[in-house]
């Protein structure tokens, strides 16, 4: 289709003020703080076949799990089956799309004289939904059926509202399922605001229109990305990283392992290097490995492509069945993150050997949660969890150092203010400082990590769900690795001792936990840092004096 | 004796006057180029202006100023040399940034940058001393410590210093002391101390809004001791010479550097109190104000009459959470440039090519296409149209623009293209309205849209259309509206103090005690002020939220002392409001007291619009001109009558096609709309059917 370059402007600029709109109902109709605060969850549109358009929220690297939450429901519900207003609903990863259990997806249809052309979508992350443990991720968990109930794509609601017996099964499989539900509404309402949107843009514009511009959007993307590829010589990168552990057996790392073959305007990912799928929960979803991927090829190219379908189907992957990024059913994949986060570093890094001036240093590794379970709050004195996400920091790039504290891949997360979290649990925060030389020395050295310490009040326990504190980040083009991110627990009277990266332990009062978390990897010859910014880095902290010396070559004044 | 009330309001361009006289009705308006280096020279400009038309210094009553000091000191970095002391071990506090909420282009990008520490870890001193959550001493102030922080940081040259301890807002106790061993030692520093800046919970918004006091308060202060003593020189004698807040309330001058962070963003504001004002004044309960102007358009919805409050303010990335009316700015304003995407897409904006070189059509150097570029080709602007014909356009520099940049490679000829920026950047700007509307779960057509800016009336008769807004109000003065609504309010100074806790456990002895503490801090400031506390109206509120949730909202609180009884209906306030704002509410769930409010406002003088003279409909007197006005929905030309605003008479009708021209803004009247002139002066416009011809 030749396209009108005015009116694709505006219809595209329409469709970002569905997406903007499904995003706000989502994040102010649901019910928890996972939504309302984390806003852990997107919503947007799909075509009538599933393929991505466009995601409103943070979240970018949902958007390919779109395409399956759409696929998973065609599956089970032809498109000729489904009629005005009915959503259909999943939390199944090897069905839906969603990288874990807690995650539920829901696809609600919008059609075009009688025809589906379109879907409203949402991922968003559930608070409970059965399982091990509370919160359903577990450390212990050793298959899918152990974080939870596994919906399969269902219907939902109808136009006459929603199916009493779905949300019976659902509300039977929550520890919190007014929670839950409530958020569930808020999902399927976004998604519905979408649908009727984009029945709306399409009487305005026409359905010829509005989806031949959308498909030409996406063959544009498709071209955008290959033209990027095309722009680089052909050849072949690898880089890999490990995680510490399989879960399981502490004594083996996990490898993550990448090769990019680039030839002409084709780019292929293959994982066949990767590590066989693990027996405990660090296994990813290869549609997520497939998004972060992506994210990551875009991220070193040109971060202004659009994160629709038309960017997915301009790479290639080779993710052979079992691998720890491609693990087959029933594998449990509820501590996805770090595993997703590190294979977006290694394609990032395998992508910046073909295209060095965007090139940059990896983000630090130890990403995750922490949870601590408390009897009473401090407020209400009802029992209560404390959920914190666990961030690094980003790498150095070719002209500047990386930005500190801040969630890699999708640099979003809203962090919880330490005088909310002494007002609201039964803890004292005793630190939250910079780490100083907890970055990647380099010309431009990675952005600092931190330090944050609690002390317990009272008797709880405590879930570490992170990452990495084996094996490093790494710099790049002479910049050198950050150091190990590290958790240590200190209980009374007794000196800190190393924990490991999956943890579950009861806790006395008085006990303290330290979360050290790694900076940026460096990039280029921390030699070739000018001394003043070596000095200014001392001064401010960043850096002791000894690294100044020892790493930077700064000569004492 | 005339007594004559002004507003001078500064902008990033121009600094604009608007001067009246309320026995009389007299107007007087002045337009000067605004002068970074040395703001209050431009408002003795401006001034100057004012009374080679015959008025005189001593006949000014009232002065309201709204200045950008302490906003360009932000935007360029050029602030005190800021020290910061904090609690020991929480240096994370400041870099963290709350963690990261960048703009959504550097979401993805690993090349993303965040904004610059005002006060950088070099200057941070660790101070050892701690609260817990109830405002308890844990760890006492070592005061030997803050000796060894002052002494080191006048070793560093520092200029001034931000002092942000937890629980602070419980207990201001260490904070204090810290101040007074500072002001001891370092007496020539401006001291800003996050219990008395902004008393809530959550340490990096107080922290942030703390550090950007301290970095701005001395260009404030060297501002303000400047421009008062300018004014005394010029033979302003009225004691009654005020500064606009971005709370949409006065505050006398000399409070002004006390409270340096108010006046951020404080344009915007007196904008939407104009909106709010004409609101009021033609009975009309929602608004969207609509200010376009040269680099930005600011958009603010006005509900019930009353304006949105945020704590959520940001410049240049610094996050500021001192309370301040609700204003979406987006980057589309008469400078935007029309670019081409590497999509192939026509886009406009967010790049503005300013004031310097501005746009093509103003001869000075600009080569790259805006949005008035193409109002120029396409006939709603006219050559002469810019500030009264003292800027010429240049027709052929435009129509260059346009070609080269956007119609020859997107293979478009010249007025396709021109038409082509101007649905863009008027769907960027529906997009914006309609998400601002949406948010607050309304309905366009209960509104009415006003167009302020100099470029706002250009843009509104479309816009409304597209919106299904009914209604369009350009008022007389669109491109002085922030002007204007310098004279359009009242002193407000809002109060604010965390001090958490369950309602239902609430003592009501305490709450009495904290709105007590809050009064103190009020009476002290009105006294400072000179006023009289009998002329003080206060009101009382609480900010509640459900257990765990991020966000609170304001309830009004009974204005007397609260008892138990007091506490149900409260609660019962709160679950309405929370319903009506977000869909729901949780009536069997506790909620949390987190922040008193006290609102202080005390009336001064405030403008009526004095009404226009009454005319017939015809507007045959008005016409100046005709030219043909490019039609986006027919996509050609059609012949518009041009009229002068100032021939303009109350019940004057106006069919579109018409362009209406005055020295502060073109008001664009497509074929499909009609206008009148209201008894006030406001052109109103609305969708209908020919009626004059």
């Amino acid at each position: 289709m030749d396209l009108d370059p005015i009116t694709s402007e505006v219809v595209l600029s329409r469709l970002r003020e569905i997406t903007a709109s499904m995003a706000h109902a989502l994040f102010h109709s649901g019910y928890s703080p996972i939504l309302r605060e984390s806003q852990d969850g997107t919503a947007g549109l799909t075509d009538g076949n599933g393929r991505v358009i466009m995601v409103g929220g943070g979240l970018q690297y949902h958007s390919l799990l779109y395409s399956q939450a759409v696929a998973g429901v065609l599956e089970r519900y032809p498109a000729e089956a489904m009629s005005e207003g009915d959503s259909f609903v999943s939390n199944d990863p090897y069905k839906a799309g969603n990288s874990h259990v807690p995650d539920m997806v829901v696809a609600t249809p919008a059609f075009h004289e009688g025809k589906v052309v379109a879907f409203g979508v949402s991922v968003a992350h559930k608070a409970d939904v059965g399982g091990l443990v509370p919160g359903s991720s577990g450390a212990a968990s050793r298959e899918i059926f152990h974080d939870g109930i596994l919906l399969p794509p269902v219907r939902f609601t109808t136009a006459q509202g929603v199916l009493p017996e779905v949300e019976a099964i659902l509300r039977n499989n929550s520890r919190i399922p007014d929670v839950v539900l409530g958020d569930l509404r808020g999902q399927v309402g976004a998604t519905k605001l979408g649908a009727i949107r984009f029945q709306e843009l399409l009487r305005e514009y026409g359905a010829d229109t509005l989806l031949g511009t959308i498909d030409e959007l996406m063959t544009r993307t498709t071209a955008r990305v290959r033209a990027e590829i095309a722009s680089w010589p052909d050849g072949e990168h690898e880089a890999e990283g490990f995680l510490d552990h399989n879960g399981v057996d502490r004594s083996k790392p996990v490898r993550i392992h990448v090769r990019a073959i680039k030839a002409g305007d084709r780019l292929t990912l293959d994982f066949s290097g990767s590590a066989p799928q693990t027996p405990g929960p660090v296994n990813t979803t290869r549609v997520t490995a497939r998004a972060v991927s992506t994210q990551a090829v875009l991220a070193a190219s040109d971060p202004s492509i659009p994160m629709n379908a038309g960017a997915f189907e301009a790479i290639e992957f080779n993710l052979p069945p079992g691998r720890v990024m491609s693990p087959e059913f029933p594998a449990t994949v509820n501590h996805y993150f770090p595993t997703s986060h590190l294979v977006y570093n290694c394609v990032l890094a395998a992508i910046g050997k073909f295209n060095p001036n965007r090139a940059v240093a990896p983000s630090g590794l130890g990403t995750g949660a922490i949870a601590v379970g408390y009897k009473e709050s401090r407020s209400a004195g009802r029992p209560t969890v404390q959920y914190e996400i666990m961030i690094t920091s980003l790498g150095g790039t070719s002209d500047h150092d990386g930005a500190a504290i801040v969630m890699p891949v999708n640099h979003f997360a809203p962090g919880t203010p330490v005088e909310i979290l002494e007002t609201e649990y039964p803890v004292a925060v005793r630190r939250y400082d910079i780490w100083q030389d907890s970055a990647g020395a380099g010309r431009w050295r990675g952005g600092t990590g931190f330090i944050r310490e609690y002390e317990f009040q009272t008797d709880c326990t405590l879930t570490i769900r992170s990452a990495n504190h084996q094996q490093a980040s790494w710099g790049l083009n002479g910049g050198a690795s950050p150091p190990n991110s590290r958790t240590t627990i200190q209980n009374p009277d007794e000196d800190p001792a190393e924990v490991d990266m999956l943890e579950t332990r009861p806790l006395k009062a008085g006990a303290r936990l330290a979360i050290f978390r790694s900076g940026g990897g460096g990039y280029g010859d921390p030699r070739e840092r000018p001394p003043e910014l070596v000095r200014q880095d001392v001064e401010d902290g960043y850096v002791s004096r000894e690294k100044a010396r020892e790493a930077y070559g700064l000569a004492e004044d | 004796m005339a007594s004559w009330m002004v507003g001078i309001d500064t902008g990033g361009s121009f600094t604009d006057l608007i001067a009246f006289d309320p026995d009389t009705g007299e107007r007087r308006i002045a337009k000067v180029p605004s002068r970074p280096d040395d703001p209050s020279a431009a408002v003795m400009d401006a001034l100057d202006e004012l009374f080679q038309s015959g008025v005189d210094p001593g006949g000014i009553e009232f002065l309201v100023h709204g200045t950008t000091v302490a906003t360009n000191a932000i935007l360029e970095g050029r602030g005190a040399r800021t020290g910061l002391l904090i609690t020991r071990g929480f240096r994370a506090v400041y870099e963290g940034r709350g963690w990261s909420q960048p703009a959504p282009e550097d979401l993805a990008d690993p090349y993303y940058v965040k904004p610059t520490l005002l006060a950088p870890q070099s200057l941070t001193e660790e101070i050892t001393e701690r609260l817990d959550y109830l405002g308890n001493v844990q760890t006492p102030l070592d005061e030997d410590d803050v000796r060894r922080a002052v002494a080191s940081l006048k070793g560093k040259e520092v200029e001034a210093v931000a002092v942000n301890f937890l629980f602070s807002f419980r207990n201001p106790e260490h904070e204090e002391r810290t101040a007074a061993i500072i002001a001891e030692m370092a007496p020539e520093w401006r001291v800003s101390v996050s219990s008395r800046i902004l008393p809530t919970i959550r340490e990096y918004p107080r922290l942030s809004t703390t550090v950007i006091d301290a970095f701005v308060g001395r260009s404030m202060q060297d501002y303000l001791l400047r421009l008062v003593d300018r004014l005394r020189v010029a033979g302003i004698e009225t004691p009654q010479i005020f500064l606009m807040q971005s709370n949409g309330g006065l505050m006398r001058m000399n409070v002004g550097a006390r409270y340096p962070n108010q006046t951020l963003l404080s344009g915007p504001a007196a904008g939407v109190v104009s909106g709010i004002e004409l609101a009021a004044v033609l009975g009309r309960r929602n608004l969207v104000t609509f200010d376009m102007g040269g680099t930005s358009t600011d958009i603010s919805v006005i509900r019930d009459g009353r304006s949105e409050e945020t704590t959520a303010g940001r410049i240049a990335g610094q996050d500021l959470a001192t309370p301040m009316l609700a204003v979406h700015t987006l980057g589309a304003g008469g400078g935007t440039i029309a670019w081409i995407g590497k999509d192939g897409l026509m886009k406009v904006g967010p790049r503005s090519a300013g004031a310097d070189p501005g746009p093509a059509c103003y001869g000075r150097g600009g080569e790259l296409p805006t949005v008035t570029d193409a109002n120029l080709l396409l006939g709603a602007l006219g050559d002469s149209s810019a500030l009264g014909g003292r800027l010429r356009l240049d027709r052929a520099r435009a129509e260059e623009a346009v070609r080269t940049g956007l119609a020859e490679p997107l293979g478009l000829d010249v007025m396709e293209a021109a038409a082509g920026v101007l649905k863009i950047v008027n769907n960027n700007m529906a997009v914006e309205l309609r998400l601002a509307l949406q948010y607050r779960g309304v309905d366009p057509r209960d509104f009415v849209l006003v167009a302020f800016g100099g470029a706002g009336p250009l843009h509104a008769g479309v816009l409304a259309e597209e919106l299904q807004i009914p209604a369009v109000l350009v008022p007389p003065n669109p491109g002085l509206n922030s002007a204007l609504g310098l004279l359009q309010t009242q002193v407000r100074h809002l109060y604010l103090l965390s001090d958490l806790g369950l309602v239902s456990d609430y003592d009501p002895a305490r709450m009495n005690q904290r709105f007590e503490e809050l009064r103190l801090r009020a009476v002290e400031d009105i006294r400072e002020e000179h006023f009289e506390l009998s002329e003080a109206v206060f009101r009382r509120q609480v900010d509640m939220r459900y257990l765990h949730q991020g966000y609170e909202l304001s309830v009004d609180c009974p204005d007397r002392e609260m008892v138990e009884a007091d506490k149900a209906g409260l609660k019962a306030r709160f679950d309405e409001l929370h319903g009506t704002v977000y869909g729901l509410s949780a009536k069997d769930e506790d909620a949390e007291i987190v922040t008193f409010r006290l609102l202080a406002e005390i009336a001064v003088p405030r403008l009526t619009p004095p009404p226009l003279e009454p005319g017939e409909p015809g507007v045959e007197h008005a016409v100046i001109g005709r030219r043909p006005l490019f039609d986006l929905k027919r996509g050609e030309f059609l012949e518009a009558v041009v009229l002068d605003r100032g021939r303009l008479l109350a019940g004057n009708w106006i069919d579109g096609p018409a362009v209406i021209e005055q020295l502060d803004a073109t008001t664009v009247l497509p074929e499909s709309q009609h206008a009148t002139v209201d008894p006030f002066g406001n052109i109103v416009i609305e969708r209908g059917e020919n009626h004059g011809s």
